[in-house]
């Protein structure tokens, strides 16, 4: 740029000095030779009229022209000029001086001779002079007129567009700086090529110009090393495949953007090409990298997001009608019980009463399936032995699996505890069975249950259970895996989805349970499918730390009377009219609630006859758990049941449930009420 | 014998062709044309009387160019109407005052006017008068600077003087050399007017009206008696080759009858003798 700044300034200089110079020295030399020049032409023109006139009076007095001195001397003396810069003189031919007007002596003259003639014959000579003095005081004062331009000039044409001059380049000197500056410390690469283009229709070749650092970092080379090399090569043939829409670029002004990894280089880069310049191109790579990761993890978040937005609708829809139905089923649960006492077993009808039963039943288990999809199943959560829970369903798979199928047993001994719900597993492991006996259809194939310990740290986590909502620890895993069909990356995405399903019969609900009893225990699944290589689902349950218990299974004990008023409370009438004929049943005096205020109230005014309270958790008004909290404090030690459509767990969650006595998971049998009773209250003594 | 026989010879050509014993002289005289008109009456009355001597006028050269031919040999004897200048006394020439002449102011037939007043005549020459009347302009014809008529002019007044500058100064002006130009030029000017001396206009007559200059008339009389203030000398100028015959015709021109002859053409002539050889 100064080198740039330096050359205008010289360049400026000449310009000026030339042209002042032109004016300060053409300008007189012009002057004095165009004025000569017109003096000369004005000199022949009037000495050759003089010579007519002379010879005119030769002609008159050819003897004695050369005495007639007035004459000769008013001709010669006609139009001289007066500042005696003219002098004319009449010369015979014999050398004698006849006439003359003015002197030719002292100072520059310029001299124009011409012959006089008589009748052909030269008889004189007329001389006339004309000083140069005049002239070369004008020229002089051209000159000066001249030199003084001159300057004018030189200092106008050397000041004002060199100051014009430094300024552009000062400015141009800020901004190469500037832009300088944002090329070298830029983060993205930028590279400047030189667009040569192809003879012949060939394509054209792109030579590198420029480059910034980012750019050679990108590349891994040093400046010296790309510089006029061949772009394609140093950028790959993901560069070279886009020459064509660089020529496009280069000829039309637009740009062309494109993602490049780089040869060697496991990046992926945005590259936009423009044309800053006619027959150059740049590129501008952009790492995306760790962008495009994030965006793909964000697009998986947002995925999980509407899944699990998805099921929790879902699971709100199907666990309201559970609730519903088992309020219903607990009603006609109630009623069935309190027949079946009132009617000697020997009847016919007792028969039809315990086929009712089992419609029941089946009917709570289908609720219960709700229930666990919703994740707010029913759970009684206990220490299990994995491996035992499985043994317990040889019979049940057996008659699940058919026969062509191999069931192959791979459990791990000595595996921690997990604890779980043994129903809720039973059904995970029975729906996971179904679903790889389906995928082996009817060929020839194998089913392996695996179980084993694991310890799952943050990164695996991270890595393979996002959205899972899993702490690191020690996990037991079951590992479900088949020869079937497997499963494309599609249908993998929609398995969990409610009702999908590629069976023809299937109700598309298997998975979405599994799915939601999973959630409920705070499990892991992970999927290893692909299409023609099996399915293998990979259950991870978190190990337990505390050591096994061996439950003991408790004796059925026989129903006796029991002694006591029992407040029970339940916004559906069906309930309190079947519960309350079950607890009179019982021998209990009963007082009803259909609400927790009306709860409280009854409480506060009976607080003496009351000796427990049986207590629905969803009510209207004022809720179970708030009833209880209200109840407790007017009566700390007062026992209170605790009953609802929903699990336990999910009922308790609020904290008051620690101190219930008891939880009723509603539908319950008679049984079920009594031995939850019994523990409160005091038998009859009769 | 053959003495006898060229005496005899010689007695006979002189006796039988007597006009070719005696040699023409010839007399070359120029001068100023006012000059050389006084002299052609004066030449003829010689020349009857002197038949061996010719005496030859060309076209006047005015008085300095006649001087000049003077003193190159190529004339006898010069007229001159200005004093000699110091070169020409040093070559040799020798002037000898004969008379006066008065320089009148001439006009062209048709102007209305008879008579210039010293004040008309600087307006005239200034450029003030411009025209006799409406449609008539006045076309004034000058003479050279260095003539002698200028030089009179010029000393009427010092108005004239002055006017007589401006009038050299204007472009485009009518000139006239010698008297006999300005004559001519005058006379065939419409609305011309000019000086020229008395004896040209007696001698040549032309069709010109002679103007009164301050309601005097220029003659001899009103210029002797100091009344027409405008005149020119005429002198004679000689040198030591000035040659017999012209000394003769000299010696005849201060003569009484020349004196007569002079009077008549308006010389009023005031040498009083021929000047010494």
């Amino acid at each position: 740029m100064m080198k740039f700044s330096g050359s205008v300034e010289r360049l400026a200089g000449v310009v000026a000095w030339g042209i002042s110079y032109s004016i300060a020295v053409l300008v007189p030399m012009i002057f004095f030779l165009g004025s000569y020049q017109y003096l000369r032409g004005v000199m022949e023109a009037r000495t050759e009229l003089r010579s007519h006139e002379i010879s005119r009076i030769i002609q008159d007095n050819p003897l004695m022209w050369r005495f007639e001195e007035i004459r000769l001397a008013e001709l010669l003396g006609r139009g001289l000029a007066e500042d005696k810069s003219e002098a004319v003189e009449i010369v015979a031919a014999d050398g004698v001086l006849v006439a003359q007007n003015g002197s030719a002596t002292g100072g520059l003259w310029a001299h124009c001779n011409h012959p006089i003639y008589d009748a052909g014959r030269v008889v004189a000579q007329i001389r006339v002079s004309y000083s140069l003095r005049p002239l070369l005081v004008r020229t002089l004062l051209v000159a000066l007129g001249s030199l003084v331009i001159a300057f004018l000039v030189f200092f106008t044409l050397r000041t004002l567009p060199l100051r014009a001059v430094n300024d552009s380049a000062k400015a141009l000197r800020e901004s190469e700086k500037r832009f300088r500056s944002l090329f070298e410390s830029m983060k993205e690469g930028l590279a400047i090529h030189r667009l040569d283009p192809g003879e012949g229709g060939a394509f054209p070749s792109l030579r590198l110009m420029d480059v910034n650092p980012s750019c050679l970092a990108l590349l891994q080379l040093d400046r010296q090393a790309v510089l006029g090399r061949d772009s394609f090569t140093l950028f790959g043939p993901g560069f070279a495949e886009h020459r064509s829409e660089f020529q496009r670029v280069e000829e039309r002004e637009g740009f062309a953007a494109f993602e490049l990894t780089l040869p060697g280089r496991d990046r992926l880069y945005a590259v936009q090409a423009f044309s800053p310049a006619k027959g150059q191109i740049a590129t501008l790579f952009e790492d995306i990298t760790d962008r495009r990761e994030a965006e793909n993890e964000r697009l998986n978040l947002e995925r999980q997001l509407l899944q699990a937005q998805k099921l929790e609708s879902l699971g709100i829809l199907s666990g309201g009608i559970a609730h519903d139905f088992n309020n219903l089923l607990a009603a006609m649960q109630g009623y069935l019980n309190l027949v079946q006492v009132q009617v000697d077993a020997e009847s016919p009808a007792f028969k039809h009463l315990e086929s009712m039963e089992r419609v029941v039943h089946r009917a709570t288990d289908l609720t219960s399936q709700m229930l666990a999809y919703s994740g707010k199943g029913r759970f009684v959560v206990k220490q299990h032995s994995l491996n035992r829970v499985i043994e317990d369903m040889n019979d049940l798979v057996k008659v699940t699996i058919p026969k062509k199928i191999l069931l192959d047993l791979d459990l791990a001994p000595l595996l921690p505890p997990v604890e779980a719900d043994a129903a809720q597993i039973q059904q995970v492991i029975l729906n996971l069975l179904t679903n790889a006996s389906d995928a082996i259809g009817d060929q020839e194939g194998i089913i392996r249950i695996t179980t084993r310990s694991l310890r799952l740290g943050p990164g695996d986590l991270v890595k393979d259970f996002q959205g899972q909502n899993l702490e690191a620890g020690v996990f037991v895993a079951l590992e479900v895996s088949d020869t079937g069909c497997g499963m494309s990356t599609e249908v993998q995405a929609r398995i969990f989805d409610p009702f999908f399903s590629t069976k023809s019969l299937g109700r598309g609900l298997g998975l979405s349970a599994i799915q939601g009893i999973l959630r409920g225990h705070h499990a892991g699944l992970r999927i290893d499918s692909k299409p023609g290589r099996g399915t293998t689902f990979k259950v991870y349950f978190r190990a337990s730390a505390l050591a096994m218990e061996e439950a003991g299974r408790g004796a059925v004990s026989a129903r006796k009377s029991l002694e006591g008023t029992v407040l029970l409370v339940d916004d559906e009438v069906m309930i309190t009219d079947s519960v309350s004929a079950m607890l009179e049943g019982m021998g209990l005096k009963v007082f009803i609630a259909h609400d927790g205020r009306q709860a409280v109230e009854v409480f506060q005014r009976e607080r003496n006859r009351i000796n427990l309270v049986l207590m629905d958790l969803t009510m209207p008004h004022l809720d179970g758990l708030e009833a209880a909290r209200l109840i407790h404090r007017l009566e700390p030690r007062m026992p209170v049941i605790l009953s609802s459509g929903y699990s336990e767990h999910e009922s308790i969650q609020g904290g008051i449930g620690g101190q219930a006595v008891g939880f009723l998971q509603k539908p319950y049998s008679l049984q079920a009420l009594y031995e939850a009773l019994r523990g409160s209250l005091q038998p009859s003594s009769t | 014998m053959r003495r006898i026989l060229l005496w005899v010879l010689a007695i006979s050509l002189g006796t039988a062709l007597p006009g070719l014993g005696q040699t023409i002289e010839e007399i070359r005289i120029n001068g100023s044309g006012t000059a050389l008109d006084l002299l052609k009456p004066l030449a003829e009355a010689y020349q009857r009387k002197h038949p061996q001597v010719r005496i030859a006028i060309e076209k006047p050269l005015g008085s300095s160019g006649a001087i000049k031919a003077l003193l190159a040999g190529a004339l006898d004897l010069a007229l001159s109407s200005k004093p000699l200048t110091a070169e020409e006394a040093g070559r040799g020439a020798r002037l000898q005052g004969y008379g006066r002449t008065p320089l009148a102011i001439v006009a062209e037939k048709s102007i209305p006017l008879s008579d210039f007043t010293t004040q008309q005549l600087e307006d005239l020459y200034a450029g003030r008068l411009t025209q006799w009347k409406p449609g008539s302009p006045v076309r004034l014809v000058l003479r050279p600077q260095s003539d002698i008529d200028t030089q009179i002019l010029r000393s009427l007044s010092p108005g004239l003087n002055q006017a007589v500058t401006l009038a050299h100064g204007r472009p485009g002006m009518l000139m006239a050399v010698t008297d006999p130009e300005a004559m001519a030029l005058i006379a065939r000017t419409q609305g011309g007017v000019g000086a020229s001396g008395l004896a040209s206009l007696l001698v040549e007559k032309p069709p010109l009206q002679v103007l009164t200059l301050n309601g005097v008339r220029p003659t001899t009389a009103t210029l002797a008696s100091g009344t027409y203030p405008l005149a020119k000398e005429i002198s004679v100028v000689t040198t030591a080759k000035t040659t017999p015959a012209a000394w003769a015709f000299i010696d005849f021109i201060y003569s009484a009858a020349g004196r007569a002859q002079a009077e008549k053409v308006g010389v009023l002539v005031t040498g009083s003798s021929a000047p010494s050889r």
